[in-house]
């Protein structure tokens, strides 16, 4: 695939126009803005830097790369049942699996190669509150649309922070301009993290945001799911 | 003129059908009314709701005992209804695909947006179908404010006709309104809570002659 094709297909999909569900869930930020933790652009720069980026880069970005060289469903399927076993924070597994399985459908709606495949794969299994992790689905979106590898990781990292800085604007602890400021600042740590080498084995250490999502109490009323 | 293009159905699974409308217009209400009677016609349904930051409305349904509690299924939508049920419906897609893979022998499977204002519209990847539920005690005006849920649904329905003398408004000049508004497209006006209900049967017709192909005479 030509480079100005795989960068359009990448646009495309990182659109924060593109449909995948990922605006109802805020990953633990909606309950550190309501404890007062972030209350505004610093505050959620050093959250990026310190928790989201390398929660991603520790944790989602190897089943995404083991997912884009995966041949078939069933290589898939064994990959994202390793997810499902190894994601012990709930509330982000569950957010996980309900996007990955909403960008699963979008895809397969649109004819992306794989996607179709993979989706029915799933319905046989009937798994599905352990599979469609949106890492592994990403991989596989990725290698189906030809990406490389150095683009399906960058636009999943992109399409986690992006979500993030969208939900503090919603949340009202960043003005539209702040956001984007944010995520001009963090682009560099962004790609310095994608530069190093990917962990052979997933494992993340982000207790503020991990815990945060967690501590969501029942019957809360919130603006996101997590 | 405002003419409905004929139904096409997305697949052949189950038809899905939105209904959306301001908050507090009866849109869960209106459900609870259609249950039993899609239930005596031998029809079979499941819900999905869009509580804006709860599961209320799902919860309504399952504890009700009107409906087997599987078939309900909570989306929240995250303090954006319109979002969900127009520009990124996917959970909701996801949601009514997870309800058909459970129980594969549905026939109908309603989508319950959260309340919105007039504006609100359902993207037609989602459902096959919908109406706009709006109420006589939100003022006589509403119909000629337009917006895209009075003008472009499948169906308005006026709910709470027994209302309308408690809040100084005259029901049929709002029905003849909206109708007049809307053209050919449909008008039904309802009542559907209190000792008697009014409008849920020619609701359930519509719904049966346009989406489940039955032949019932319009």
């Amino acid at each position: 695939m030509s480079d100005a094709l795989s960068l359009l297909r990448l646009l495309q999909c990182s659109d924060s126009a593109f449909p995948s569900g990922a605006f109802a869930f805020s990953s633990g930020l909606e309950t550190l803005v309501n404890e007062g933790r972030v209350q505004g652009a610093d505050d959620m720069a050093r959250l990026l830097e310190a928790q989201v980026i390398p929660r991603w880069l520790e944790f989602d970005r190897p089943f995404l790369r083991r997912a884009f060289h995966a041949e078939g469903p069933e290589a898939l399927l064994d990959i994202d049942t390793t997810c499902h076993l190894q994601n012990t924070v709930e509330r982000l597994a569950t957010a996980s699996r309900r996007i990955g399985r909403s960008l699963l459908t979008v895809h397969a709606r649109v004819g992306t190669p794989g996607a179709e495949a993979y989706r029915n794969h799933l319905r046989a299994a009937a798994l599905p509150h352990a599979t469609g992790y949106e890492p592994v689905v990403q991989g596989m979106i990725g290698a189906g649309l030809r990406l490389s590898l150095a683009q399906a990781e960058a636009g999943a990292l992109n399409t986690v922070v992006t979500g993030m800085t969208s939900a503090a604007v919603r949340l009202g602890r960043l003005g539209a301009l702040d956001a984007q400021s944010v995520l001009a600042g963090i682009a560099a740590a962004m790609a310095e993290g994608l530069a190093g080498t990917a962990p052979a084995q997933p494992g993340a250490f982000a207790p503020l945001i991990e815990i945060a999502a967690q501590r969501r109490m029942a019957g809360q009323i919130s603006l996101f799911a997590t | 003129m405002n003419v409905s293009p004929p139904i096409t159905r997305k697949g052949p699974g189950a038809a899905r059908i939105g209904i959306g409308g301001p908050v507090g217009s009866g849109k869960t209400a209106l459900i609870e009314a259609l249950i039993p009677v899609f239930k005596a016609r031998g029809i079979e349904i499941a819900v999905v709701t869009n509580d804006l930051v709860t599961k209320e409305d799902a919860r309504r349904l399952q504890a009700g005992g009107l409906i087997d509690p599987d078939r309900v299924l909570a989306v929240e939508a995250g303090a954006c209804p319109h979002t969900v049920i127009r520009e990124d419906p996917t959970l909701n897609i996801a949601a009514a695909d997870d309800l058909e893979a459970a129980f594969p022998g549905l026939d109908l499977i309603i989508i319950e947006s959260g309340g919105d204002n007039l504006a609100s519209t359902f993207s037609l990847d989602l459902v096959d179908w919908w109406m706009f539920v709006i109420d006589v005690a939100q003022g006589d005006d509403i119909p000629r404010k337009r917006g895209p849920g009075i003008v472009q649904s499948d169906l308005l329905v006026i709910n709470k006709l027994d209302l309308a003398p408690h809040v100084f408004v005259d029901a049929a000049a709002i029905l003849a309104e909206a109708r007049q508004i809307r053209g050919d497209a449909p008008v039904i006006g309802c009542r559907a809570r209190g000792a008697t209900v009014e409008g849920i049967d020619q609701i359930a017709d519509t719904i049966a002659r346009e989406l489940l192909f039955q032949d019932i005479p319009a």
